[in-house]
């Protein structure tokens, strides 16, 4: 498999000027002689992408995963290290880096504000330079898969964050990009228009190839686009691993609901459960997620009474996410 | 190429999308022009009840409409462009595969093209209902097509100072130094013939001139320059603006930085 995103001993600095306090010989001595102090955003960090990959790269706030992002899209030059991005250097061939990859920023828009969402598309089919048999081609696909047809020719300050956000992804991926990089592509979305995103992004992943980068702080986006997760946190990698890997490593716990036959059902102190709710017939228990507990538990259950359904839910990824930036901070504050 | 075009029809569609803007500054141009023209007027009076001649009042009404046609029809890229710069999203725009700068430039001449005929009308009209038909009719012709580059290497100025914001943060202090330096060395409300001839010589070594009084002169008995050296003058400041504005917007890239996450 190809690789689409290579980065080895990543690492940015940068530097930020230090106010020396209040008082006018500070102020003078600020002007005279600036004190400036190195901030390290990225801390030699390495990790490949293969093509049609999807990827999620999280963090906390001032993580460092934004100026990743940057760094590969080409717009930050980094301090030390090295990455190519489909096989090109992303700050030295971003010209021939444009054609090969798409962006979408969440809280930036490259849509013109004034004009129809038509008017940029027909803008970036130019600076793509597509023939315009083959972008008016792939309008029409991409017109469907985000129902934008009646967006298209009403001027974008018209439109609501949901829907402009469509035309945003639709209008990245009219050249086709081999990698998209989505730095908080939900970031303000309502629950539905959310959902449609995601969707949209999936699809278009599958049935394109298309390799995706995605920073997030919701873990919708990670769940339901991403297969891969890198953490990031202090500008170093707590962890690589799929999805479903992130949740086993990490599951503490289970919530496991019960539905019996008898009103109520006693569990034995020994299974370790805790009652989260308990209504007739319907108990919901937290236990630990260990091999055996779920089947102590079934067991101790069907001793009493007939289980008419039993429901076990991982736990939120809220939560395993927050653990593991738990244990980052405990970890460093320890160091 | 074909990109560059692009962008300027769409900087012409917004500028045809924004009437508001074009037509405030149609209702200054022609005010401007009433206030001078009565101006020309006291003056040519008085100057004839001194016994000198009155001819030059339709001629300096004349400058004066083709000087701020000019300035007035550049598009104030600048500050779109300090918009971009401060809120990071220049940033984001350089990944495209296309140069900013020249997109940029483009979408102002769009922008130039939509303004440029309409204060073009505006300035013939108000001219010639105040102060008559030009002295030299052939030489309006000339005046006007020179004058079309000089609005363009005006909007190119325009980005370049709109570059300035890398490192100034707030362009507006150097906007109107440029804007004022332009006024007094660019001739904008005299012809350079009634300046002091050190002033002339000094202004001559600037841009200033040939940006206004150049163009407008060549509709007026006594042409700052031939319509020919003029061009040259234009595509010469143009070049040297060009390189330093490229030079110093790639300076500024290799040292991006962009707040925040």
């Amino acid at each position: 498999m190809s690789i689409a995103v290579d980065v080895k001993e990543l690492s940015k600095s940068f530097r930020t000027r230090e106010a020396r306090g209040p008082g006018v010989r500070a102020r003078v001595a600020d002007v005279v002689a600036p004190r400036s102090r190195a901030v390290r955003a990225v801390d030699r960090i390495s990790f490949r992408i293969a093509s049609g990959e999807r990827v999620a790269f999280i963090g906390p706030n001032g993580a460092g995963k934004s100026t990743t992002l940057k760094m590969l899209a080409g717009i930050l030059l980094p301090t030390s290290g090295h990455v190519t991005v489909a096989g090109l250097v992303p700050w030295r061939d971003r010209y021939q880096l444009g054609f090969a990859i798409g962006t979408v920023f969440g809280q930036r828009s490259q849509l013109w504000y004034q004009l129809a969402p038509r008017d940029t598309i027909e803008l970036l089919a130019r600076v793509y330079e597509i023939p315009r048999a083959v972008w008016r081609s792939r309008l029409d696909t991409l017109v469907d898969a985000f129902e934008l047809a009646p967006l298209l020719d009403r001027p974008v300050r018209q439109l609501s964050l949901g829907e402009r956000m469509r035309c945003e992804v639709a209008a990245s991926l009219l050249h086709a990009p081999g990698v998209l990089f989505l730095d908080e592509p939900t970031i303000g979305l309502d629950v539905t228009a959310k959902a449609t995103i995601r969707e949209l992004l999936h699809r278009r992943s599958t049935e394109d190839g298309t390799t995706l980068l995605l920073t997030s702080h919701d873990t919708g986006d990670i769940e339901q686009v991403c297969d891969r997760v890198i953490i990031i946190h202090g500008g170093r990698i707590l962890l690589d691993a799929s999805v479903g890997e992130l949740k086993r490593r990490y599951l503490r716990s289970r919530r496991v609901t019960l539905v019996t036959a008898s009103e109520h059902v006693e569990l034995p102190a020994a299974i370790g459960a805790r009652v989260v709710s308990a209504v007739p017939h319907r108990t919901t228990v937290e236990i630990d997620a260990g091999d055996t507990a779920v089947g102590a538990l079934v067991d101790a259950v069907l001793r009493q009474t007939t289980l008419r359904d039993l429901v076990i839910d991982d736990p939120p990824m809220d939560e395993v996410i927050r653990s593991i930036y738990r244990s980052a901070d405990d970890e460093g504050e320890a160091a | 190429m074909s990109k560059y075009l692009a962008f300027a029809k769409l900087g012409l569609r917004e500028a045809r999308a924004e009437p508001g803007e074009l037509l405030g500054r149609v209702l200054f141009f022609v005010l401007i022009l009433g206030v001078f023209s009565s101006i020309w007027r006291a003056v040519a009076e008085s100057t004839a009840t001194m016994g000198q001649p009155t001819g030059q009042r339709g001629e300096m009404l004349w400058y004066l409409a083709l000087t701020e046609w000019v300035l007035m029809s550049a598009p104030l890229v600048q500050f779109q462009i300090e918009d971009d710069i401060r809120r990071g999203d220049v940033a984001y725009q350089i990944t495209r595969p296309a140069s900013w700068l020249g997109a940029r430039l483009a979408h102002g001449l769009g922008a130039l093209a939509v303004r440029a005929p309409v204060m073009l009308g505006v300035a013939c009209v108000t001219a010639w209902s105040m102060a008559g038909p030009p002295t030299r009719l052939g030489g309006l012709g000339v005046a006007i097509a020179v004058g079309l580059v000089a609005a363009a290497v005006v909007t190119l100025f325009h980005v370049a100072i709109g570059v300035a914001a890398f490192w100034l943060g707030d362009i507006a202090p150097a906007y109107w130094i440029w804007q004022k330096l332009l006024f007094v060395l660019g001739g904008l409300l005299l012809p350079l013939r009634f300046y002091p001839a050190l002033f002339v010589r000094l202004a001559r070594l600037t841009p200033f001139p040939a940006l206004l009084a150049g163009p407008a002169s060549l509709a007026t008995n006594e042409p700052l320059m031939p319509a020919g050296v003029l061009l040259v003058t234009l595509v010469f400041w143009a070049l040297l603006g060009w390189i330093i504005t490229r030079a110093a917007f790639n300076r500024a890239v290799r040292r991006l930085n962009v707040n925040g996450g």
